[in-house]
């Protein structure tokens, strides 16, 4: 593994001779974890859809009536304006309900967009999931709310370890720039 | 020993800081920490003054009609380089400014040049961004410069992103032209203000959404104001002069917290928006450092650059008793009239507390420490003081006794208090900050710099209410272009050092549930403008917002 790593690097930018950029940090926060998509299909969230990928990543819940559903059609406008090439994930937070026949649903619902994976799994990892991607209160009564949940996206270059986060439902023109801006 | 409860003495600014004991919560706490590193054995060093180029031709940019001296010139390379912030530890991949001047390779200091500005003499400063494009790991190469406290049009004001008219980010390659007239405020309305004036400032990246990284990057530097009674020189007895300690005597002293992994690298967590906190403690971009002192006065420009990190600092002997100083200055400049005896200082992100200790009571050998007092474990805010902190510079008393021709002189910059008539004649405004759905609003809305939450007339008073609606989090508030008059804090007369008529401010420290009225008059200079939380995890959590000024 660390081998591959290296030789993925290699190509990293110049400086002190034997030093290798800090790329590896990133992927042990996607925890390793296997989700199912609105398809059906089993995928490793890292390995198959976040590395060498621009991604625009949040977390929802098709029953949310607070925050989600203005998200989800400000994403998919989002979308629309960045084009192709960049891979949107959604994670459900209520993975009991929301199974793949109901995310793929939600998806049409909100015109999501080829390239856009909406995600189910288990309900404990996912959990942990969205707190080691810093989706979270610090404030224990306010992050077991779920209609509190956080409405903001995590975007990012995973190849040029280039990430940063903005809340949902900022101006789709100004999201696009801003992952316009990871791109490059 | 850790004990919880607050500090007596020296420690007054907030009246709510009881904080209660929080659980630690750092979302980095699954990572290493620092690898350790021998404190002390580093010297503090300061990197040299900017030097200046021959006259170009300004892009963008013009001096103001009233602006009646020659300006001086300046180039500023933004550059990655590596530097041993700690003999311990590799080189260090950083980012920061050099002067064009020198090569590229030979500026082994974190900061970047210390500009001395003059009172009315202009600069005009180009930067030019040499940040490689295919940079890898967090911050993002693309450039905009804040000069924090200073007076000047919005175009040189670092405005965080395009909007407003302004296309202020430049990227590698790239060049941009700043101008600082260094004029007083209120020079364009025939009554220009000379009560009003900066001491220490600094300049630093503030690009929208990654200002938190690009800044933990390394990007920042000094610049100084000097004028009449700020003279710089100890010995100058012209009847306006302060005398106040200067030359080698004058030290300013950025404190950062941040941390490393084994191979020295800068470690920062990207997932964390409530404010990152290092375990490593940095003054001058060395790792706990010493520095030799005379046995005289010292002037101490303490600047609090960390991203989230709160500070209450002591200067203390090895078995911890306090030495007492003079406090003279806030980063709205030096006080009406310094506050002696205090024994300790207070600081949030990009707070500027200027204080003079006289060394001349202790002894060659003696040893005192710069020592943090202010628990914190989270970026939420400071949870508890601790009988014992961290001690971040140690200072060792060199040499005989000495002559010391400095003074602190019982006025230093008065000002008047704003008038009743002018508060009652005031435009008032609210804003409220919270939390919402995990990032940060301003009277429940995210920043868009396409959208003024005011617009505000010229040269007209204005009173603001800065409400914290609770939550448990400090915000450090900074608003841009003005000083603010602090006129009421949770309803109450302010702590002496933010009280109108003895000091000014350009950071406010909300804590929990506070409310904090100030004062402003934007003067001279219409355009977009913002005010943010300066802990940077927050200000790039969109809890900024553009004003303008008409």
């Amino acid at each position: 593994m660390e081998a591959t790593r290296a030789a993925a690097t290699a190509s990293g930018p110049v400086g002190d001779a034997g030093f290798s950029p800090e790329r590896a940090n990133i992927a042990p926060r996607f925890l390793d974890i296997e989700l199912t998509d609105q398809d059906g299909h089993r995928v490793r969230l890292f390995d198959d859809l976040v590395k060498e990928q621009v991604v625009v990543l949040n977390f929802m819940y098709v029953t949310c009536s607070s925050a989600c559903p203005r998200n989800t059609s400000n994403l998919a406008k989002v979308q629309k304006l960045v084009g192709g090439g960049v891979r949107f994930i959604s994670i459900t937070l209520d993975a009991e309900r929301d199974s793949p026949e109901v995310l793929a649903e939600y998806a049409r619902a909100h015109r999501a967009g080829p390239g856009w994976s909406f995600l189910t799994g288990d309900k404990r990892q996912i959990e942990a999931l969205r707190k080691s991607l810093g989706f979270y209160d610090p404030d224990p009564a306010i992050d077991a709310d779920r209609t509190q949940h956080a409405g903001i996206v995590l975007y990012g270059n995973e190849r040029l370890s280039r990430w940063s986060h903005m809340p949902a439902l900022l101006s789709p023109e100004f999201m696009a720039a801003a992952v316009g801006r990871v791109i490059r | 020993m850790l004990r919880m409860g607050l500090i007596g003495g020296g420690f007054t600014l907030l009246p709510s800081r009881n904080v209660l004991a929080r659980p630690l919560d750092s979302s980095l706490s699954n990572s290493p920490g620092s690898p350790p590193t021998t404190p002390f054995i580093t010297p503090l060093t300061l990197p040299p003054k900017a030097r200046s180029v021959a006259a170009f031709d300004p892009v963008g940019t013009a001096l103001p009609l009233q602006s009646a001296l020659p300006p001086t010139y300046y180039h500023l390379i933004e550059e990655e380089r590596f530097l041993k912030v700690h003999p311990e530890l590799p080189p260090t991949r950083l980012w920061g400014y050099r002067d064009a001047n020198v090569p590229a390779g030979s500026w082994p200091h974190a900061l970047g040049p210390t500009f001395i500005g003059r009172a009315e003499h202009p600069l005009f400063v180009r930067h030019t961004n040499q940040l490689p494009t295919n940079h890898t790991g967090f911050g993002v190469p693309e450039m905009t410069v804040h000069l924090h406290g200073g007076h000047h049009e919005a175009r040189s004001d670092g405005f965080p992103g395009p909007g407003g008219g302004l296309s202020p980010v430049f990227g590698p390659g790239e060049s941009y032209d700043y101008c600082y007239p260094l004029l007083p405020p209120g020079f364009s309305t025939g009554e220009p203000d000379k009560t009003d004036q900066p001491a220490t400032m600094w300049y630093h990246d503030h690009l929208l959404d990654f200002t938190s990284q690009n800044v933990y990057r390394g990007l920042a530097g000094f610049f100084l104001f000097q004028d009449q009674i700020d003279g710089h020189d100890e010995n100058l007895n012209d009847g306006l002069n302060l005398r106040l300690p200067s030359g080698e005597f004058d030290v300013p002293l950025i404190v950062q917290d941040k941390r490393f992994d084994s191979r020295g690298q800068l470690v920062f967590d990207i997932f964390n928006h409530d404010g990152f906190l290092g375990d490593k403690y940095l003054v001058n971009g060395a790792i706990q450092p010493f520095m030799e002192v005379k046995r005289r006065k010292y002037r101490f420009r303490v600047l609090d650059g960390s991203n989230a990190r709160f500070y209450e600092l002591f200067v203390v002997k090895p078995n911890g008793q306090q030495v007492a100083f003079d406090l003279i200055g806030t980063e709205g400049g030096l006080m009406s009239a310094p506050i002696r005896n205090r024994t300790s200082i207070f600081l949030g992100s990009a707070e500027r507390l200027e204080i003079v200790v006289d060394f001349a009571q202790f002894d060659a050998g003696d040893v005192l420490y710069l020592e943090n007092r202010l628990r914190q474990d989270d970026g939420r805010g400071p949870n508890g003081t601790l009988d014992q902190g961290v001690r971040l510079l140690q200072f060792k008393v060199v040499g005989p006794p000495l002559a010391d021709p400095s003074q602190v002189p019982d006025a230093l910059r008065p000002f008047a208090a704003i008038t009743q008539a002018e508060i009652a004649a005031a435009t008032k405004r609210r804003f409220v900050f919270k939390r919402r759905h995990g990032a940060w609003v301003i009277n429940d809305e995210f920043v868009d710099l396409n959208v003024a939450v005011a617009s505000v007339p010229k040269n007209t008073p204005e009173v603001w209410e800065l409400v914290n609606n609770g939550g448990g989090w400090w915000h450090p508030i900074h608003v841009h272009l003005e000083f603010m008059h602090v006129l009421k804090r949770n309803g109450q007369l302010p702590p002496l050092e933010e009280r109108d008529g003895r000091g000014k401010k350009d950071v406010i420290n909300l804590g929990p549930n506070e409310t904090v009225e100030v004062f402003f008059k934007f003067r001279d200079y219409a355009g977009p403008w913002v005010f943010h939380c300066h802990n940077l995890e927050h200000e790039d959590a969109f809890m900024m917002a553009r004003f303008d000024v008409l």
